[in-house]
């Protein structure tokens, strides 16, 4: 039922966004666009733009916001602790710093490596960015076994600052085009998606969707405790390295397509936690489908507000999730719901 | 003698150079109660991390005939179910989610099968009126009672002797949650369950157990039916206090009496 609603709720949100912008098209219209249904009153205008323009950005909002709640939900598993997001604990700036790092030496020093990768060269320094800011945090927020939040976001917090102090020096290094880049990674953008960009999250979002249903049941028991999930049959170690690959290379493709998108994995898997229950079953899809809607609800936000101007839409996220997040550690005396 | 469920055969632990658990030798029966005591750092948690593998250990650990690591992990999950101290859940699960998780190694058994054994569970151990209650919002033993509902769904119905670890777990129960607890544990042994129970209260192991491991230092100091290992003179040896040790006249068991501490002892 929740599901079919979240469902129904993320298709109306997309065709609206495709719908909304310069040019107006009613949701008829868009469909027909969409699946080539007939309509006398389209114009070649009207598919120019939802056709080249408007879809591929919705598509990618929808995926990356599917990906960064994914990436959400399994860090939260991991951490055993609902704070942990992307990028709040430094996951989507190691991205980044991937990603800039390509930027600005991909033509210089790293040449053989852009060679051998050709077009996937940024999504994979992203992505392995990710993993090793991810396996760090993890490996320094352990203690006999146990997890530490506390240590966890601290860890974010000097990650954040290690990756920004990184970012920082390649600034120096860059030329101005490169710069432009930069400004789009730190803040976040759906501006510049295209179908070939698209093409870029798909790997990524294949790859967790193909193996995230194998992982509900194990998830579920992770949140009791390691050893207790051990004593249960299930493969901890190999379920934990599993999570942490998934949720890498989901924060990872979507930062070197969109930048650094913040607190979507914090916001959705809590507002699906709060419909459904913690049940992964449940959990994953759910979250996944809110993230959709969220990103693209927000994008839609971020580029007709101050129209003909478009806000970057990592600025518009942190806005509205930063506070969340502090209403969230306020509350945090009653048990983490 | 009839062949053991869990055999352990000079079982040592190290942690960064110390010995947590020195040659212990241990041979448990189906069905049977064994209470593990001792003061605290003696090993007694190691000795169950040993036994499941959590920890590495030396020596051999056997269960039902066979290495314990030459295991598959689900297999020997529907048989060997652990309750540890304390665990920390942060999720909102309700009661009946937690208890459920206990069935997480019985896949193919089916979803009637599940609800069946979580139903009985439940009702056992009076929590039916807790089913849809957050875990989030149980007192300290409320939640200890779920998290043993969920241990002993784990291996409700075993179709070869079972064999249950519990790691103290009554001390956050009153007096009647820790008989309805021990209550049903005495039922599993019915079905040939064998327990290996570590307790604080030497009375309920006097109780409750066949007999009593007594650790002291990660050294097995005796293990011997209660009337025998709770005696006086081992009680101020292994736990440094003057006790006195009287018969129940209902049910001939051992009732442990400490006096102060042994003559000597200075304990911190």
């Amino acid at each position: 039922m929740l599901l079919a609603g979240a469902t129904l709720l993320c298709v109306a949100t997309a065709i609206v966004a495709i719908g909304t912008g310069a040019v107006r098209i009613p949701p008829a219209q868009v469909l027909a666009v969409l699946f080539g249904w007939q309509d006398d009153s389209l114009t070649d205008a009207m598919r120019t733009v939802v056709w080249n323009v408007r879809a591929p950005r919705v598509l990618q909002g929808l995926l990356a916001g599917a990906l960064l709640a994914t990436a959400g939900v399994l860090l939260q598993a991991l951490f055993r602790n609902p704070l942990a997001d992307p990028a709040l604990i430094g996951v989507s700036a190691g991205a980044a710093l991937g990603a800039v790092t390509v930027i600005v030496l991909g033509a210089t020093w790293l040449a053989g490596l852009s060679k051998l990768l050709g077009v996937w060269t940024l999504p994979a320094a992203a992505f392995f960015g990710a993993l090793a800011t991810a396996a760090l945090v993890f490996a320094l927020a352990r203690r006999d076994g146990l997890l530490d939040p506390t240590t966890m976001l601290l860890c974010g917090i000097a990650i954040n600052a290690l990756t920004g102090a990184g970012i920082g020096l390649l600034t120096y290094l860059a030329t101005d085009e490169q710069l432009r880049n930069l400004t789009f990674w730190s803040l976040g953008s759906l501006g510049a998606a295209t179908w070939g960009s698209l093409a870029g999250v798909s790997p990524a979002a294949l790859l967790v969707l193909l193996v995230v249903p194998f992982l509900v049941r194990p998830l579920n028991a992770l949140l009791l405790g390691e050893s207790e999930a051990m004593h249960l049959g299930v493969a901890v170690e190999r379920l934990k390295r599993v999570s942490v690959v998934l949720a890498a290379a989901g924060a990872g493709a979507v930062v070197a397509v969109c930048g650094v998108i913040g607190f979507i994995g914090l916001v959705a898997p809590h507002m699906a936690r709060l419909m459904a229950g913690p049940d992964h079953r449940t959990l994953l899809p759910l979250a996944a489908l809110l993230g959709a809607t969220l990103l693209t609800a927000g994008d839609l936000v971020a580029r007709t507000a101050v129209r003909p101007a478009e806000l970057p839409i990592g600025i518009l996220t942190a806005l509205l999730g930063a506070p969340f997040f502090l209403w969230l550690l306020r509350r945090r005396s009653g048990g983490w719901a | 003698m009839t062949r053991a469920l869990l055999q352990l055969a000079d079982v040592g632990v190290r942690r960064d150079g110390r010995a947590l658990l020195d040659a212990v030798n241990l041979e448990i029966a189906a069905g049977e109660f064994v209470a593990v005591v001792g003061p605290n750092g003696a090993g007694k948690s190691t000795l169950l991390r040993a036994i499941t593998g959590e920890w590495a250990s030396d020596g051999q650990v056997s269960f039902g005939g066979r290495p314990r690591s030459a295991w598959d992990r689900e297999a020997l999950a529907r048989r060997l179910a652990v309750m540890t101290q304390q665990p920390q859940l942060n999720f909102a699960f309700s009661v009946r989610e937690v208890v459920e998780l206990g069935r997480l190694p019985h896949r193919g058994a089916g979803a009637q099968a599940d609800r069946r054994v979580v139903d009985a569970v439940l009702a056992a151990l009076d929590l039916e009126g807790f089913a849809d209650r957050s875990y989030l919002r149980l007192s300290g033993g409320e939640r200890q009672r779920v998290q043993f509902a969920r241990v002993a769904a784990q291996i409700w119905e075993p179709q070869d002797p079972a064999l249950l670890l519990l790691d103290e777990p009554t001390s956050a129960l009153d007096l009647a949650q820790q008989q309805s607890v021990l209550g049903l544990v005495q039922r599993m042994r019915a079905r040939g369950t064998a327990v290996v129970a570590v307790l604080h209260d030497l009375n309920l192991a006097a109780r409750h157990a066949d007999r009593v491991a007594m650790l002291q230092g990660g050294r097995l100091a005796c293990v011997d039916t209660p009337q025998q290992a709770l005696q006086p003179a081992v009680l101020r040896e292994v736990f440094g206090v003057e006790a006195e040790t009287l018969t129940c006249p209902r049910h001939g068991r051992p009732i442990v009496v400490v006096q102060g501490l042994a003559v000597g002892q200075a304990h911190g």
